[in-house]
């Protein structure tokens, strides 16, 4: 990177913070804190409910996934709009009404401290381990790319977000949001002008997409009913439902932001807003990936794109093997983009016989070229057990640093940081608050003053800000950074969410069945993740239901005579 | 819907489309549309 580079980086990445700050130097006490004085506007909500979901891992991770595997999936989002509907319906007016800091409150009102601690404690557990992979995901990529120090980068990105969540609360968190997701936005639409000006002069952008579509990239929905596919329409349109509901309705990370609009109507409008929005946008930046994919049907790719793996097989005894298979690598991506190139003509020219033969042709030498890159990893693996043989969270940004002009770099790579700010940042906002309000000030103390709480939540904020950032410190790259994500949420949401619908819908049950219950469909969740093989998203609606039907049959048969639970 | 979740509703207009119903309804039928255009778009390129 060059000096403008660092300019614009840091430039946009502190000026955000600062700015943060400075808006949020008067905020007041608890309530503005946690809350932000119940003052946010629809816009800024919708905003950072987005900024919130999208961390770097997206930026990373989504292009890279499509590279390899295509748009597929989109369609784990599919079950978000009608889960964003249900939060508006009944989420949003029980918990503005009852006046709750955090959605776990609910819990305590409807069932008891216990069930109210347990709620707490799952999202305090993968909330915080989420934080460490946050903040870990974009540090690892680009400081081994850039030859950045990893720990340095992980701490000074960690101390920023800290510094001005700790400093501004609930209110400074919104407002940074704000103008991050509008960098994230820019940057974003300036890489996909940029793959297709770097495309070669004679591929338009109709061939383009058709190249794309003849290397079966552009296969959007699948509605096949295997349950061992990860993506599918049905897996997208219901566990997605399940794991957006648990996502935006229990997860204070995200109840937080929208707890904090002026109004009812605030709060559901900032949501509704992600509701339209987040499927184009993911749609997007899918298809950002895929022209990657495409630009490099025509240039030389690395066979490889993580160089600072490729640079510690070289210094081992699989060197030779490694320059073999790259020279291999690079006569197959020759011929390749010389046969992709007559297949764009030849689309262009319609025959369909022709087209089926250049088709072939093309498909046949690109599956070659993944037979190298395969056997790359796997001598990857060879080389060392600690290596990482996944290069997928490198392609987008290898493209960037590669051939992008200077100044449009710095800002790409804002943007990723920009992104992982912004969502740590509401989670260790979030994390702070669930640990002050269900915790300290129930348990620990009682009774003392606004400003006595305040504190307390800046440190506590402080304190998970310094977790996150130790266990970004001992954090290993695992699979694609994106799925691990969506792995240790699906695992967890499904009960939590379990939780709260039975307090929404079964009236009959109460405190100890849905407590013993969450505890047992945990354990089952985590049993079955480990010796079933079932698309991941699927335990969102299989911890869900558990959590409901072991609640209801409990409450009817083993606690049928319980009395009345303690209120929180 | 339990007794707690039903001691009050907030009347409140729907900043657009006239009701919160409609608003649902329109998202719900961007949702089908956006689909559609997919299974297009798949089609189209497969």
């Amino acid at each position: 990177m060059s000096t403008l580079d660092y300019v614009v980086l840091l430039g946009t990445l502190v000026g955000i913070a600062v700015y943060g700050m400075w808006r949020t130097r008067s905020s007041g006490g608890l309530q503005g804190y946690l809350k932000g004085d119940d003052s946010i506007k629809w816009g800024t909500i919708g905003l950072s409910v987005m900024a919130t979901q999208a961390s770097a891992i997206t930026f990373l991770s989504t292009p890279g996934k499509a590279y390899d595997d295509g748009m597929g999936f989109v369609q784990n989002y599919f079950g978000m709009p009608f889960a964003i509907i249900f939060i508006c319906v009944f989420f949003i007016p029980i918990y503005r009404r009852l006046n709750v800091y955090t959605s776990y409150e609910y819990l305590g009102q409807r069932f008891d401290s216990k069930t109210r601690y347990l709620g707490a404690f799952l999202f305090l557990v993968q909330r915080g381990l989420a934080a460490g992979i946050t903040i870990y995901a974009p540090a690892i990529v680009i400081s081994s790319l850039l030859g950045w120090n990893l720990d340095l980068t992980i701490v000074l990105v960690g101390a920023l977000v800290v510094i001005y969540t700790v400093s501004g609360g609930t209110k400074a968190v919104s407002i940074t949001q704000r103008y991050q997701m509008g960098i994230i936005l820019i940057g974003m639409f300036v890489a996909f002008a940029m793959i297709i000006g770097n495309l070669p002069e004679d591929v338009s952008f109709a061939s383009a997409l058709s190249v794309a579509g003849a290397m079966d990239k552009l296969e959007v929905v699948n509605f096949s009913f295997d349950i061992e596919e990860r993506y599918t329409f049905w897996s997208g349109l219901f566990g997605g439902l399940f794991l957006s509901l648990s996502y935006f309705g229990t997860d204070q990370s995200q109840v937080q932001r929208y707890l904090a609009g002026s109004s009812v109507s605030a709060s559901r409008f900032g949501l509704l807003f992600n509701a339209v929005v987040k499927i184009p946008m993911q749609f997007f930046i899918l298809f950002v990936g895929v022209m990657v994919f495409v630009f490099y049907l025509f240039e030389e790719p690395p066979v490889f794109f993580n160089q600072a793996t490729l640079d510690v097989v070289s210094e081992t005894e699989y060197a030779a093997e490694m320059v073999t298979l790259q020279e291999r690598y690079a006569s197959v991506v020759g011929e390749r983009a010389v046969a992709v190139r007559q297949l764009a003509l030849d689309l262009g020219a319609g025959d369909e016989s022709v087209i089926a033969a250049s088709k072939e042709r093309a498909v046949a030498l690109e599956s070659q070229a993944l037979a190298v890159r395969a056997d790359v990893k796997e001598l990857i693996g060879k080389a060392g057990e600690d290596l990482e043989a996944k290069d997928s969270d490198y392609v987008f940004i290898t493209f960037i640093l590669n051939y992008l002009p200077e100044g449009l770099i710095g800002l790409l790579v804002a943007v990723i940081f920009a992104a992982a700010m912004s969502s740590t940042a509401s989670e260790l906002n979030a994390l702070g608050s669930t640990t002050m309000v269900d915790f300290y000030r129930r348990i620990a103390k009682g009774g003392q003053t606004d400003a006595h709480y305040v504190l307390v939540s800046r440190i506590l904020t402080a304190a998970w800000g310094g977790l996150a950032i130790f266990f970004a410190l001992y954090a290993n790259l695992v699979e694609n950074l994106i799925e691990a994500v969506n792995i240790l949420g699906s695992l967890f949401y499904g009960g939590i969410l379990g939780m709260f619908l039975v307090a929404f819908f079964v009236k009959s049950v109460r405190g100890t069945a849905v407590f013993v219950s969450a505890i047992i469909s945990q354990l089952t969740v985590l049993i079955m993740y480990n010796t079933l093989e079932i698309g991941y998203l699927w335990y969102n609606l299989i911890g869900c239901g558990l959590v409901m039907m072991l609640s209801y049959i409990l409450q009817m048969t083993v606690f049928r005579n319980g009395g009345k639970e303690e209120q929180a | 819907m339990t007794e707690l979740d039903k001691k009050k509703q907030e009347p409140e207009n729907a900043p657009v489309f006239g009701s919160w119903r409609r608003v649902y309804w329109f998202v719900a039928l961007f949702f089908v549309v956006e689909v559609i255009a997919f299974y297009l778009f798949t089609q189209y390129y497969s």
